[in-house]
């Protein structure tokens, strides 16, 4: 018996494990924007990135003190070392952008990186610009105000990455939240970098609206009850939608906003059962009273309506 | 809605931990407006036969929680349930008048479904590929308790 029970239970199991979550009632799940092929192209970058990085520390620290030796020299007025800083300099930023930038890019690009690994690609390029100015040479790649600078054309798939991720967390979850504090912080930053980014404002507002899409369902049992009994179900459904504006940004997410339905162009889904009715009242007979509703025609559309009094 | 997230604690001792929050309100308010729908009832005598439109069961629905707009009607405290069924709240009214006694019970669920988006508002260059699969069209109405 025991043995039975193990195996029954294994065999729950085993369903639960297997099973399509279609199979429990669930939407659809989310597709992954991932595939194995980017799982292992992120581990692969992710491994070149930090192998890079410790080769570069012992030849920062060599720099270093070369550097140092070279200022010394120069403020006793000791002839010029034969050291030319700026080849040196551009031979380590192109080791650099070959070994880290490039792979850093990629890791913004894969779908299978989290934001915040995307956002590895930032910190290392602020970390090589820092570098470069520890050797007095301006890259002019931090530029946050030209679009063509690195910087910048980093930015743009590190926030198209973590806008993935707040839209994905939206879809499974039904909480607008992901996306709204997501596009808070980019565009804080957007601020604070005098960065004109109403397009991405809008394309997140949008997903925000297009994520949170809700339907009210709904089943009813009425009863009139007097000296004659008169009674329905209903069984209907309504398409929630926000009212956010994607042209208002930030700022008209933060407003108090709504969700309506149904849309003047929606189908009615609404299904009327008369279960009691016909009986007679105050001397007059009721009869086919709304039985079914589906499909509705817009001739039957009123913006007022006449209440009939069914007593 | 009430969300969760993760936050990195220091401590006074300068050691870093992370910490699960939360953070919002499942506070949920439905509203509404006023009808849209018209249907056409019979009224059958013994003199004649009249047609009159009718709004489906709203009269008998409003005296069952003793209202007498729809506006009236304001249903908040929903239970949170999970996903894809966000909410869900039940209601139960019933009132006698002159006689007549109006009952209503009504089960209300709010499902995430975003892929009820209206196809001819979908901005292309705004979408993210992958988008979610289609679902199918198996339209499920709330049962009854």
């Amino acid at each position: 018996m025991a043995m039975a029970r193990s195996i029954f239970v294994g065999l729950v199991v085993h369903f639960l494990l297997t099973a399509a979550p279609t199979a429990f009632g669930a939407k659809d799940v989310l597709s992954p924007r991932w595939s194995e092929q980017d799982l292992a192209d992120l581990n692969a970058d992710l491994v070149a990135v930090y192998r890079a990085e410790f080769r570069l520390r012992s030849v920062t620290e060599n720099l270093t003190k070369l550097l140092m030796h070279e200022r010394q020299q120069q403020l006793l007025g000791i002839e010029e070392g034969s050291v030319d800083f700026r080849s040196l300099h551009d031979e380590l930023q192109e080791w650099w952008k070959r070994h880290v930038i490039t792979p850093s890019f990629r890791i913004a690009n894969n779908p299978a990186a989290s934001c915040k690994v995307a956002q590895l690609l930032l910190l290392k390029l602020l970390s090589a610009e820092r570098q470069s100015q520890h050797l007095g040479i301006d890259t002019g790649d931090m530029d946050w105000g030209d679009p063509d600078s690195t910087i910048r054309k980093a930015l743009a798939p590190v926030k198209r990455r973590c806008l993935q991720e707040a839209f994905d967390a939206c879809m499974e979850s039904g909480n607008g939240w992901h996306l709204l504090s997501r596009l808070a912080a980019d565009a804080r930053q957007s601020q604070l970098l005098s960065m004109d980014d109403s397009e991405f404002e809008a394309q997140a507002v949008y997903l925000y609206r297009r994520c949170t899409v809700y339907q009210l369902r709904y089943h009813a049992q009425t009863q009139v009850a007097a000296n004659y009994t008169f009674a329905w179900t209903q069984d209907g459904s309504v398409i929630l939608l926000s009212d956010v504006d994607p042209s208002e940004g930030l700022g008209g997410l933060l407003q108090p906003h709504e969700w309506r339905g149904p849309r003047d162009v929606d189908p009615f889904d609404v299904l009327q059962s008369t279960t009691e009715c016909a009986t007679r009242a105050y001397g007059v007979w009721t009869a086919g009273a709304a039985v079914a509703l589906p499909g509705a025609g817009e001739d039957q559309r009123r913006e007022s309506v006449v209440e009939a009094l069914l007593h | 809605m009430k969300h969760y997230y993760t936050e990195k604690v220091v401590a006074e001792d300068g050691s870093v931990s992370v910490q699960q929050q939360t953070g919002g309100n499942d506070a949920l308010t439905l509203t509404f407006a006023p009808p849209m729908v018209v249907t056409t009832a019979t009224l059958i005598s013994k003199e004649m036969t009249l047609p009159v439109p009718m709004v489906p069961s709203k009269t008998a629905v409003l005296a069952a929680y003793d209202r007498t707009t729809v506006e009236e009607l304001e249903l908040s405290n929903w239970t949170r349930i999970g996903n894809d069924v966000l909410f869900e709240k039940t209601v139960n009214g019933q009132q006698t008048q002159k006689k007549t006694t109006f009952t209503d019970n009504t089960k209300f669920e709010l499902v995430h479904r975003p892929d009820l988006f209206p196809a001819e508002e979908i901005v292309p260059k705004w979408e993210l590929t992958p988008t979610i699969e289609p679902e199918s069209p198996n339209r499920r109405p709330a049962q009854s308790k």
